[in-house]
Protein backbone atom coordinates (compact mmCIF):
# COMPACT_ATOMS: atom_id res chain seq x y z
CA UNK A 1 0.00 0.00 0.00
CA UNK A 2 1.33 3.46 -0.90
CA UNK A 3 0.55 5.17 2.63
CA UNK A 4 2.81 8.31 3.81
CA UNK A 5 5.73 7.50 5.98
CA UNK A 6 4.50 9.53 9.05
CA UNK A 7 0.88 7.84 8.70
CA UNK A 8 2.47 4.21 8.48
CA UNK A 9 3.69 4.95 11.67
CA UNK A 10 1.03 6.44 13.19
CA UNK A 11 -0.84 3.37 11.85
CA UNK A 12 1.47 1.56 13.72
CA UNK A 13 0.67 2.22 16.70
CA UNK A 14 -2.78 0.72 16.89
CA UNK A 15 -2.00 -2.53 18.98
CA UNK A 16 -3.83 -6.05 19.32
CA UNK A 17 -3.99 -7.52 22.58
CA UNK A 18 -2.77 -11.22 22.88
CA UNK A 19 -5.37 -13.73 22.65
CA UNK A 20 -5.85 -16.32 24.82
CA UNK A 21 -3.41 -18.82 24.91
CA UNK A 22 -6.07 -21.58 24.75
CA UNK A 23 -8.11 -20.67 21.83
CA UNK A 24 -6.34 -23.13 19.73
CA UNK A 25 -7.77 -25.58 21.98
CA UNK A 26 -10.97 -24.51 22.97
CA UNK A 27 -12.01 -24.33 18.67
CA UNK A 28 -10.54 -28.22 18.58
CA UNK A 29 -12.25 -29.06 21.55
CA UNK A 30 -15.82 -27.67 19.90
CA UNK A 31 -15.45 -28.97 16.68
CA UNK A 32 -15.27 -32.45 18.33
CA UNK A 33 -18.92 -31.90 20.03
CA UNK A 34 -19.62 -31.20 16.70
CA UNK A 35 -18.80 -33.98 14.69
CA UNK A 36 -21.21 -35.95 14.49
CA UNK A 37 -23.07 -32.73 12.31
CA UNK A 38 -20.20 -32.96 9.72
CA UNK A 39 -21.46 -34.60 6.93
CA UNK A 40 -17.89 -35.03 5.13
CA UNK A 41 -17.07 -38.45 6.29
CA UNK A 42 -17.92 -41.60 4.63
CA UNK A 43 -21.60 -42.28 6.63
CA UNK A 44 -22.46 -38.60 5.55
CA UNK A 45 -21.57 -39.22 2.07
CA UNK A 46 -23.81 -42.13 2.00
CA UNK A 47 -26.68 -40.30 3.63
CA UNK A 48 -26.13 -37.30 1.23
CA UNK A 49 -26.02 -39.60 -1.60
CA UNK A 50 -29.24 -40.88 -1.47
CA UNK A 51 -30.81 -37.52 -0.52
CA UNK A 52 -29.04 -36.48 -4.00
CA UNK A 53 -30.93 -38.83 -5.34
CA UNK A 54 -34.15 -38.96 -4.01
CA UNK A 55 -33.88 -34.99 -5.01
CA UNK A 56 -33.10 -35.86 -8.57
CA UNK A 57 -36.25 -37.85 -9.26
CA UNK A 58 -38.65 -35.76 -11.03
CA UNK A 59 -41.97 -36.99 -8.69
CA UNK A 60 -42.29 -34.44 -6.17
CA UNK A 61 -42.01 -36.48 -2.59
CA UNK A 62 -45.75 -36.26 -2.24
CA UNK A 63 -46.38 -37.75 -5.51
CA UNK A 64 -43.18 -40.17 -4.74
CA UNK A 65 -44.79 -41.45 -1.76
CA UNK A 66 -48.14 -42.06 -3.46
CA UNK A 67 -47.10 -43.87 -6.18
CA UNK A 68 -44.50 -46.05 -3.50
CA UNK A 69 -47.81 -46.84 -1.80
CA UNK A 70 -49.91 -48.29 -4.54
CA UNK A 71 -47.40 -50.48 -5.46
CA UNK A 72 -46.66 -51.66 -2.51
CA UNK A 73 -50.33 -52.14 -1.89
CA UNK A 74 -51.04 -53.83 -5.63
CA UNK A 75 -48.12 -56.34 -4.60
CA UNK A 76 -49.31 -57.41 -1.71
CA UNK A 77 -52.71 -57.67 -2.67
CA UNK A 78 -51.88 -59.68 -5.85
CA UNK A 79 -50.38 -62.03 -3.35
CA UNK A 80 -53.24 -62.29 -0.61
CA UNK A 81 -55.88 -62.76 -3.57
CA UNK A 82 -53.44 -65.76 -4.40
CA UNK A 83 -52.96 -64.56 -8.29
CA UNK A 84 -49.16 -65.17 -7.91
CA UNK A 85 -48.80 -67.97 -5.93
CA UNK A 86 -49.83 -69.82 -9.46
CA UNK A 87 -47.03 -67.96 -11.18
CA UNK A 88 -43.26 -68.65 -10.56
CA UNK A 89 -42.98 -65.17 -9.96
CA UNK A 90 -43.37 -61.48 -9.73
CA UNK A 91 -42.17 -61.20 -13.29
CA UNK A 92 -44.25 -64.62 -14.79
CA UNK A 93 -47.39 -62.97 -13.03
CA UNK A 94 -46.49 -59.30 -15.03
CA UNK A 95 -46.18 -61.14 -18.30
CA UNK A 96 -49.10 -62.94 -18.09
CA UNK A 97 -51.15 -59.95 -18.52
CA UNK A 98 -50.18 -59.70 -21.90
CA UNK A 99 -52.23 -63.44 -22.79
CA UNK A 100 -54.89 -62.21 -21.12
CA UNK A 101 -57.73 -61.94 -23.93
CA UNK A 102 -60.04 -59.24 -22.18
CA UNK A 103 -63.76 -59.32 -23.55
CA UNK A 104 -63.12 -62.50 -25.70
CA UNK A 105 -65.30 -64.84 -23.98
CA UNK A 106 -68.56 -62.30 -24.74
CA UNK A 107 -67.28 -61.87 -28.55
CA UNK B 1 0.43 -44.71 5.57
CA UNK B 2 0.91 -42.07 8.44
CA UNK B 3 0.67 -38.75 7.27
CA UNK B 4 2.33 -35.77 8.76
CA UNK B 5 0.15 -33.02 8.52
CA UNK B 6 2.30 -30.46 9.76
CA UNK B 7 4.13 -30.68 6.29
CA UNK B 8 0.90 -30.34 4.10
CA UNK B 9 -0.03 -26.77 2.72
CA UNK B 10 -3.45 -25.87 3.85
CA UNK B 11 -4.99 -26.62 0.64
CA UNK B 12 -4.00 -30.13 1.19
CA UNK B 13 -5.67 -29.80 4.37
CA UNK B 14 -8.74 -28.80 2.95
CA UNK B 15 -8.99 -31.21 0.81
CA UNK B 16 -8.70 -33.64 3.62
CA UNK B 17 -11.32 -31.94 5.61
CA UNK B 18 -13.65 -31.91 2.37
CA UNK B 19 -12.92 -35.16 1.96
CA UNK B 20 -12.50 -37.56 4.84
CA UNK B 21 -13.92 -35.34 7.50
CA UNK B 22 -9.72 -35.28 8.91
CA UNK B 23 -9.79 -33.72 12.02
CA UNK B 24 -6.44 -33.29 12.57
CA UNK B 25 -6.38 -31.56 9.43
CA UNK B 26 -8.41 -29.58 10.83
CA UNK B 27 -6.71 -29.47 13.83
CA UNK B 28 -3.49 -28.49 12.22
CA UNK B 29 -5.65 -25.72 10.37
CA UNK B 30 -6.74 -24.41 13.30
CA UNK B 31 -3.30 -24.12 14.99
CA UNK B 32 -1.30 -22.56 12.06
CA UNK B 33 -4.55 -19.91 11.88
CA UNK B 34 -5.81 -18.73 15.15
CA UNK B 35 -3.80 -16.14 16.08
CA UNK B 36 -3.36 -14.67 12.84
CA UNK B 37 -7.18 -14.46 12.19
CA UNK B 38 -7.42 -13.66 15.58
CA UNK B 39 -5.66 -10.48 14.89
CA UNK B 40 -7.52 -9.95 11.59
CA UNK B 41 -10.66 -10.64 13.65
CA UNK B 42 -10.04 -7.73 16.51
CA UNK B 43 -8.82 -4.94 14.17
CA UNK B 44 -12.66 -5.31 12.57
CA UNK B 45 -13.92 -5.71 15.89
CA UNK B 46 -11.82 -4.00 18.94
CA UNK B 47 -12.96 -6.55 21.59
CA UNK B 48 -10.91 -10.02 22.79
CA UNK B 49 -13.79 -11.90 23.21
CA UNK B 50 -15.77 -11.23 20.58
CA UNK B 51 -12.67 -11.30 18.37
CA UNK B 52 -12.36 -14.54 19.52
CA UNK B 53 -15.78 -15.64 19.20
CA UNK B 54 -15.58 -14.77 15.61
CA UNK B 55 -12.82 -17.01 14.91
CA UNK B 56 -14.20 -19.79 16.53
CA UNK B 57 -17.49 -19.45 15.13
CA UNK B 58 -15.53 -19.19 11.30
CA UNK B 59 -13.73 -22.51 12.19
CA UNK B 60 -16.57 -23.85 13.51
CA UNK B 61 -18.41 -22.91 10.44
CA UNK B 62 -15.53 -24.43 7.81
CA UNK B 63 -15.55 -27.90 10.36
CA UNK B 64 -19.55 -28.09 10.15
CA UNK B 65 -19.72 -27.09 5.97
CA UNK B 66 -16.34 -27.75 4.72
CA UNK B 67 -18.01 -27.82 1.31
CA UNK B 68 -18.02 -24.14 1.14
CA UNK B 69 -14.79 -23.82 0.08
CA UNK B 70 -14.23 -24.30 -3.60
CA UNK B 71 -11.33 -25.85 -4.39
CA UNK B 72 -10.63 -24.92 -8.00
CA UNK B 73 -6.85 -24.85 -7.64
CA UNK B 74 -6.75 -21.21 -7.55
CA UNK B 75 -8.32 -20.25 -4.54
CA UNK B 76 -5.48 -19.82 -1.47
CA UNK B 77 -7.24 -21.27 1.72
CA UNK B 78 -6.10 -17.81 3.82
CA UNK B 79 -7.62 -15.66 1.19
CA UNK B 80 -10.71 -17.50 1.29
CA UNK B 81 -10.75 -17.87 5.07
CA UNK B 82 -10.10 -13.83 5.62
CA UNK B 83 -13.55 -13.25 3.74
CA UNK B 84 -15.22 -15.73 6.51
CA UNK B 85 -14.25 -14.07 9.14
CA UNK B 86 -14.16 -10.35 7.83
CA UNK B 87 -17.81 -11.04 7.13
CA UNK B 88 -18.85 -12.73 10.33
CA UNK B 89 -16.65 -9.56 12.07
CA UNK B 90 -19.09 -7.08 9.97
CA UNK B 91 -22.48 -9.16 11.61
CA UNK B 92 -20.81 -9.20 14.74
CA UNK B 93 -20.49 -5.18 14.36
CA UNK B 94 -23.78 -4.40 13.06
CA UNK B 95 -25.71 -6.67 15.57
CA UNK B 96 -23.68 -4.80 18.26
CA UNK B 97 -24.64 -1.60 16.59
CA UNK B 98 -28.58 -2.46 16.21
CA UNK B 99 -28.77 -3.17 20.42
CA UNK B 100 -26.45 -0.35 21.28
CA UNK B 101 -27.02 2.51 19.20
CA UNK B 102 -24.84 4.59 17.14
CA UNK B 103 -22.28 5.69 19.56
CA UNK B 104 -21.43 1.28 20.01
CA UNK B 105 -17.67 2.12 18.74
CA UNK B 106 -16.36 4.38 21.45
CA UNK B 107 -17.86 2.26 23.65
CA UNK B 108 -16.40 -1.10 22.17
CA UNK B 109 -13.10 0.54 22.66
CA UNK B 110 -13.49 2.66 25.76
CA UNK B 111 -15.50 0.97 27.96
CA UNK B 112 -17.59 -2.11 29.09
CA UNK B 113 -16.51 -5.46 28.32
CA UNK B 114 -13.60 -4.49 26.60
CA UNK B 115 -12.03 -1.92 28.82
CA UNK B 116 -9.14 -4.14 30.11
CA UNK B 117 -8.07 -4.83 26.18
CA UNK B 118 -8.22 -1.34 25.84
CA UNK B 119 -5.84 -0.58 28.80
CA UNK B 120 -2.84 -2.36 27.28
CA UNK B 121 -3.19 0.56 24.70
CA UNK B 122 -1.51 3.71 25.32
CA UNK B 123 -3.40 7.08 24.11
CA UNK B 124 -1.87 7.36 21.08
CA UNK B 125 -2.73 3.77 20.24
CA UNK B 126 -6.60 4.45 21.31
CA UNK B 127 -6.96 7.78 19.17
CA UNK B 128 -5.64 5.70 15.85
CA UNK B 129 -8.28 2.89 16.74
CA UNK B 130 -10.83 5.44 16.65
CA UNK B 131 -10.30 6.82 13.88
CA UNK B 132 -9.72 3.78 12.01
CA UNK B 133 -13.42 2.53 13.71
CA UNK B 134 -14.71 5.83 12.53
CA UNK B 135 -14.35 4.93 8.66
CA UNK B 136 -16.67 3.36 6.38
CA UNK B 137 -17.05 -0.08 6.87
CA UNK B 138 -15.49 -0.84 3.47
CA UNK B 139 -12.65 1.93 3.72
CA UNK B 140 -11.91 0.14 6.99
CA UNK B 141 -11.53 -3.57 5.66
CA UNK B 142 -9.86 -2.72 2.69
CA UNK B 143 -7.17 -0.58 5.25
CA UNK B 144 -7.04 -3.75 7.38
CA UNK B 145 -6.47 -6.06 4.47
CA UNK B 146 -3.72 -3.95 2.98
CA UNK B 147 -2.31 -2.23 5.74
CA UNK B 148 -2.32 -4.71 8.94
CA UNK B 149 -2.63 -7.92 7.09
CA UNK B 150 0.02 -7.12 4.46
CA UNK B 151 -2.15 -8.63 1.34
CA UNK B 152 -1.54 -7.59 -1.94
CA UNK B 153 -4.15 -5.54 -3.84
CA UNK B 154 -5.81 -8.21 -5.83
CA UNK B 155 -6.00 -10.52 -2.90
CA UNK B 156 -7.62 -7.70 -1.00
CA UNK B 157 -9.86 -6.63 -4.13
CA UNK B 158 -10.11 -10.60 -4.54
CA UNK B 159 -11.72 -10.97 -0.60
CA UNK B 160 -13.97 -7.75 -0.82
CA UNK B 161 -15.24 -8.71 -4.09
CA UNK B 162 -14.35 -5.93 -5.82
CA UNK B 163 -12.16 -4.53 -8.64
CA UNK B 164 -8.47 -3.16 -7.71
CA UNK B 165 -9.19 0.22 -9.15
CA UNK B 166 -12.08 -0.17 -6.61
CA UNK B 167 -9.76 -0.89 -3.78
CA UNK B 168 -7.46 1.54 -4.39
CA UNK B 169 -9.76 4.30 -4.30
CA UNK B 170 -11.07 2.85 -1.13
CA UNK B 171 -7.34 3.28 0.03
CA UNK B 172 -7.05 6.79 -1.27
CA UNK B 173 -10.52 7.73 0.28
CA UNK B 174 -9.41 6.23 3.70
CA UNK B 175 -6.14 7.86 3.91
CA UNK B 176 -7.82 10.96 3.68
CA UNK B 177 -10.17 10.58 6.11
CA UNK B 178 -7.69 9.09 8.88
CA UNK B 179 -4.94 12.46 8.29
CA UNK B 180 -8.42 14.74 8.88
CA UNK B 181 -9.22 13.06 11.99
CA UNK B 182 -6.23 12.71 13.55
CA UNK B 183 -5.05 16.22 12.69
CA UNK B 184 -8.36 17.20 14.03
CA UNK B 185 -7.30 15.31 17.26
CA UNK B 186 -3.65 17.48 17.21
CA UNK B 187 -1.59 14.98 15.18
Amino acid sequence: MAIDKDLEEILSKRAVPEMRSNLEHRIIQASLVQEVSNNAGSSGFAIRAFKDFIDSLVLPNPALSLSMVLLIGLVLGAYSGGVIQDYNSLEAYIMMGSDFDYGGDFL
Amino acid sequence: MIIDHETLSDEQLMIRVQQNADHKAFSALVSRHTRMFYAAAYRMYPNQDEAEDIVQEAFLKLWRRPEIWKSDGKAKFTTWFYRIVTNLAIDHLRKKKNTKGSDSLDRIIDNGESAQDVMELDEQGKAVERAVQQLPERQKIALNLCFYEELSNKEAAEIMDIGVKALESLLMRAKASLRDNLRGQGW
